[in-house]
């Protein structure tokens, strides 16, 4: 049990972790090109929209039974909320900051990492959530491709129809899901009573 | 301060914004002598602060030329003008994520200054301001009052020797009793910096004190230019002499503080 929970985590942590680092430095440029960023978006919400179970047989085909699938499976689906929130996080920054970070002369990267990414912080954890509760729940698909994880366990106990071994798989499950919750509501109170982003003093020009 | 401050010519600028039928700058030509002080006044919307803009390119021309130094600003590479422009608008715009030095390191971070250097250059400018840089330096902009926000904004303007700075009503935002305070600091800083400056204001009375000239703007055109002297005694238009000398009472307690300032020098 505890195996396969931590065999969860991981699934999830490396998922998440994989599609954070595709997903928002892609949103941090393409925010400043609207047309490439909507047909990104167009795309990630098609990918989006594809059955998983479909997704993971035809993974399956590709790349085989076991963990790999489940993860490109779980990467593919948690892109879109961490790349859409991302981009949603940055277009909301205040005209006047990005007008300061322009005319300090920044250079693109510098003003990406140092003004946008963290003006854009609250919207792009709310996306990482989406994303880290979705992957916990898509995971345990993992178990009908052979995938590790709690899956593997609810399969079994379906397969097997051994109330006790789902109601473990079932339990685990929620109990990750509230634990993941429980982590970033703290994260972002704890964000929350730090200084916030923005522009301090910022009034719109008469 | 190696670095000479800059000239500004504007050669006959105008500026279109798209969905908008009068022009922003209407064939503007203007030049401002390296380590002059021009303020320039007019109503909302009469193209101070895109004039202002041109300058750095945070608006681009429709038609004319903005040169620095005799060079189109349109020929420089974008970065390093921007760094050798210092600007601060309305209300300061510091970032809120990043304490008072890490706002005024930021540029000399891209210049790749050391360490050391950026840590003196904000301690000095923090004390040229009059912000104990002890205290100030790791503080976050919402623990600044409007005054000292202000003050940091100015110094993140002039961090790294900028040749030219541009401040667009950087008092705007501040209360009328601080102001006066402020505006004599300004003058001090700036006095130091020998450095060019174009000023916007709407107060008429912050020109007349901060100005070697005054550049009066309306709807996009230069109404009138000239020392705050010349303007005051002798108004080329009447909107000029309307926006500058008011009633007959406040054109003489202009004048008389006209007088005070100039024999204060």
């Amino acid at each position: 049990m505890i195996s396969a929970i931590l065999a969860h985590i991981a699934l999830c942590a490396i998922a998440v972790g994989v599609a954070a680092t595709i997903a928002i430095p892609s949103a941090l440029v393409l925010a400043e090109r609207p047309r490439a960023e909507r047909g990104v978006s167009a795309l990630l919400g098609a990918l989006y929209t594809v059955p998983s179970l479909a997704l993971l047989a035809v993974l399956v085909r590709f790349v085989g039974l076991g963990d790999t699938s489940v993860e490109i499976a779980l990467v593919a689906y948690a892109l879109y909320a961490i790349f859409r929130s991302t981009v949603v996080g940055v277009r909301a920054i205040p005209v006047e900051q990005r007008e300061v970070a322009a005319a300090l002369g920044l250079p693109p990267w510098s003003r990406r990492l140092r003004v946008e990414l963290p003006s854009a912080m609250p919207a792009i954890l709310s996306g990482l959530r989406i994303a880290t509760l979705g992957s916990i729940a898509l995971a345990t698909l993992g178990g009908y491709v052979g995938g590790s994880g709690l899956g593997s366990i609810l399969f079994t106990g379906f397969a097997l129809q051994n109330r006790a071994m789902l109601l473990e798989g079932a339990l685990g499950v929620v109990a990750l899901a509230l634990a993941s919750e429980g982590a970033f509501r703290l994260l972002e109170m704890r964000r929350g009573r730090s200084p916030s982003v923005g522009v301090v003093g910022a009034f719109p020009k008469r | 301060m190696t670095d000479a401050p800059y000239s500004v010519a504007f050669d006959r600028a105008s500026v279109h914004f798209s969905g908008s039928d009068a022009p922003a700058l209407e064939r503007l030509s203007l030049h401002v002598e390296p380590g002059e002080l021009l303020a320039i006044v007019g109503a909302s919307g009469s193209g101070k602060s895109t004039l202002l803009r041109c300058v750095n390119r945070l608006v681009e021309l429709s038609d004319g030329c903005v040169a620095i130094d005799g060079r189109d600003v349109r020929t420089f590479e974008l970065g390093p003008l921007r760094q050798s422009i210092g600007y601060a608008i309305q209300g300061v715009g510091l970032f809120a994520h990043l304490t008072v030095a890490e706002n005024l390191a930021l540029v000399p971070e891209t210049l790749g200054w050391t360490r050391e250097r950026t840590n003196a250059r904000i301690d000095e400018l923090l004390a040229a301001v009059r912000l104990d840089p002890p205290t100030y330096r790791s503080r976050r902009p919402r623990e600044l009052s409007g005054g000292q926000s202000q003050r940091v904004g100015i110094a993140r303007a002039l961090v790294a020797h900028p040749r030219l700075l541009l401040l667009d009503e950087p008092f705007g935002a501040v209360d009328p009793i601080l102001r006066p305070h402020l505006q004599s600091e300004l003058l001090a800083v700036l006095r130091e910096a020998r450095t060019t400056t174009l000023f916007v204001t709407h107060d008429v009375d912050e020109a007349l004190l901060l100005g070697n000239r005054i550049a009066v703007m309306r709807d996009g055109r230069l109404q009138a230019i000239g020392s705050p002297r010349a303007l005051l005694e002798a108004p080329p238009d009447a909107f000029t002499a309307e926006l500058l000398c008011g009633d007959e009472l406040l054109h003489r307690y202009r004048r008389a503080r006209l007088d005070e300032r100039e024999g204060r020098r």
